[in-house]
């Protein structure tokens, strides 16, 4: 299985990424504004994560990007691998969202063209779900569910991964074997990704770059140049995470 | 700061200890613990049965007049050679097709109108105050109307049948419909799905929970109503069977007609309940529920 699985990954490093340019992002909900003034740019086969306190707009961010929402004003660009064509975006939620009548196989496969289908129990088999491809999700464990949901959306071999808090309702352990899992994929795929979350750990050890949103506001953008793989307890990172929780606590009572 | 340290240590192995439990697991919800002393089968018949062999000893000593309550010997007997004179067969397939006819009018106008009202703001707001007054008329107080615009012929009772079906069909199909999860539906949004393979994949299976307890309540609308209408207004059908007994004080006719009847109920609800089994596997509720 892993060696019909080789050929098609090493195909996808040639496409990578889509580019993300929002400029002037405003999202309102009639008078309670959630994005101001939003400037961001994302390269190619980056990975962001975007911290924040709850009800700082992370979410409706990915869902603007998604397509789930309008933006009140601003440009939203997306530009795909070679500049050619539209770019795929596919998202995560911190909910499995299987749809329940379906084997997990064709959870994974939902929506997927005919000649994409078996990427989807190629997938499957990389997220370490081999032999369940018949189950009902609800058979499985949360963790399981969200790997399969992982799968779903990385069969459409999207330009762009949307994640939101993916892994927020996972146990501790369990969460980070999905971090590790995560990686590991996206070095393979070299998809572009935006990860919201709550967890400044998760955002250091994954991302490329954090970008801090308060407040409906782009507060602070900064690298993380830290080799992979990262220890979770690097001194180094945990200074990082020392300053930001500080950060975010500034944050908090302004509310 | 020990614990940090200790971390990353954990994932590769945690996945490979995990995964044997999970693989496990799976059997045992599906698999409810069976009451260590269920009873065995033969007590779930016991009442019945004794009802049965006491309504029996009851007549056989006549304690009561047969005229009143024949035994469930005449009745068998009854049926046989109703059965065998064709004359049965010939009510009963009347009555199936009243039913049949009526319920798939009902029944598929109220699936069809609950899909319009459930999907779109502006048929709920044309149609659904309308539905909803309709509704509170008991369907069977029409009755002296329909025979006067139908007479006594098929129309009026599968006209009857159908307005009695349409509502719960109907009324179920919105709800389920509404009870249909919008996180779900916007992860097919989002995952590219078009509208109408939204309320394929998504809508229609979230809400057939719904629908079937509709069909099934359905199922016993269609059989009360049917009763009235061929008891009231018919010149064939198992209540034209009884009615007709009746004149001739055929008690044991008019008891085989209400056995009937309980038989037909019995067998819709089966009916229905192999569907929501079928339709339903997915459902963990209705996939534990399978021995029943």
């Amino acid at each position: 299985m892993a060696s019909q699985l080789q050929p098609r990954l090493q195909s996808l490093t040639e496409v990578s990424g889509a580019e993300v340019q929002l400029r002037g992002l405003h999202k309102a909900f009639g008078a309670r504004i959630v994005l101001r003034d939003l400037d961001l740019a994302v390269g190619t086969s980056e990975f962001v994560a975007v911290l924040g306190p709850s009800g700082g707009g992370k979410s409706t961010l990915l869902k603007i990007l998604a397509g789930l929402e309008p933006p009140t004003d601003g440009q939203v660009q997306l530009v795909g691998a070679g500049g050619g064509g539209e770019p795929t975006v596919r998202i995560m939620f911190q909910e499995d969202r299987l749809l329940p009548w379906l084997s997990t196989l064709d959870n994974v496969a939902i929506g997927l063209p005919r000649d994409l289908r078996n990427s989807a129990s190629e997938l499957l088999v990389a997220v370490g779900l081999k032999g369940r491809e018949r189950d009902w999700p609800t058979v499985l464990s949360g963790g399981q569910r969200q790997r399969a949901a992982l799968a779903r959306a990385l069969a459409h071999r999207p330009d762009l991964l949307l994640l939101d808090e993916p892994f927020g309702a996972l146990d501790a352990l369990t969460r980070t074997t999905m971090q590790d899992l995560l990686l590991s994929l996206w070095q393979r795929e070299r998809n572009t990704v935006l990860l919201v979350t709550h967890d400044v750990e998760e955002a250091l050890v994954l991302a490329d770059r954090v970008v801090l949103l308060i407040d409906g506001r782009l507060d602070d953008d900064f690298r993380v140049d830290l080799p992979r793989p990262r220890r979770r307890g690097d001194a180094h990172l945990a200074a990082l995470k020392e300053q930001l929780l500080d950060r975010l606590h500034q944050a908090e009572p302004s509310r | 700061m020990s614990l940090e340290v200790a971390a990353p240590a954990a994932p590769a192995s945690s996945l490979r200890t995990h995964r044997p439990h999970h693989a496990a697991s799976p059997a045992l919800p599906t698999r409810p613990g069976r009451r260590a002393t269920a009873p065995p089968a033969f007590v779930y018949w016991l009442v019945p049965v004794g009802v049965i062999v006491a309504v029996e000893l009851a007549s056989r000593l006549a304690l009561v007049p047969a005229w009143l309550l024949p035994a469930p010997s005449a009745v068998a007997v009854t049926a046989w050679s109703l059965i065998v004179s064709g004359e049965l067969p010939q009510h009963l397939l009347v009555s199936l097709r009243r039913v049949a006819i009526g319920l798939s009018i009902g029944a598929s106008l109220g699936l069809l109108l609950g899909f319009a009202v459930g999907l779109s703001r502006w048929m709920e707001a044309l149609a659904d105050l309308s539905l909803q007054m309709l509704r509170t008329i008991p369907h069977l107080a029409l009755l002296p109307l329909v025979i006067v615009w139908f007479g006594i012929g098929e129309e009026a009772k599968i006209f009857l049948v159908a307005l009695g079906t349409l509502f719960p069909t109907y009324i179920n199909t919105v709800h389920g419909i509404r009870n249909v999860d919008a996180k779900l539906t916007e992860m097919a949004q989002a995952y590219g799905l078009t509208p109408r393979e939204r309320v394929l994949q998504v809508v229609l299976p979230g809400a057939l929970p719904g629908i079937l307890v509709g069909l099934r309540y359905a199922f016993g609308v269609a059989w009360l109503t049917l009763v009235v209408g061929e008891t009231i207004a018919a010149s064939s059908g198992i209540g034209y069977l009884a009615m007709d007994a009746r004149l001739f004080m055929r008690t044991d006719v008019i008891l085989l007609s209400v056995v009937i009847y309980a038989l037909l109920g019995a067998a819709s609800d089966g009916l229905s309940r192999l569907m929501e089994r079928r339709f339903l596997r997915w459902h963990p509720n209705y996939n534990r529920a399978s021995k029943a």
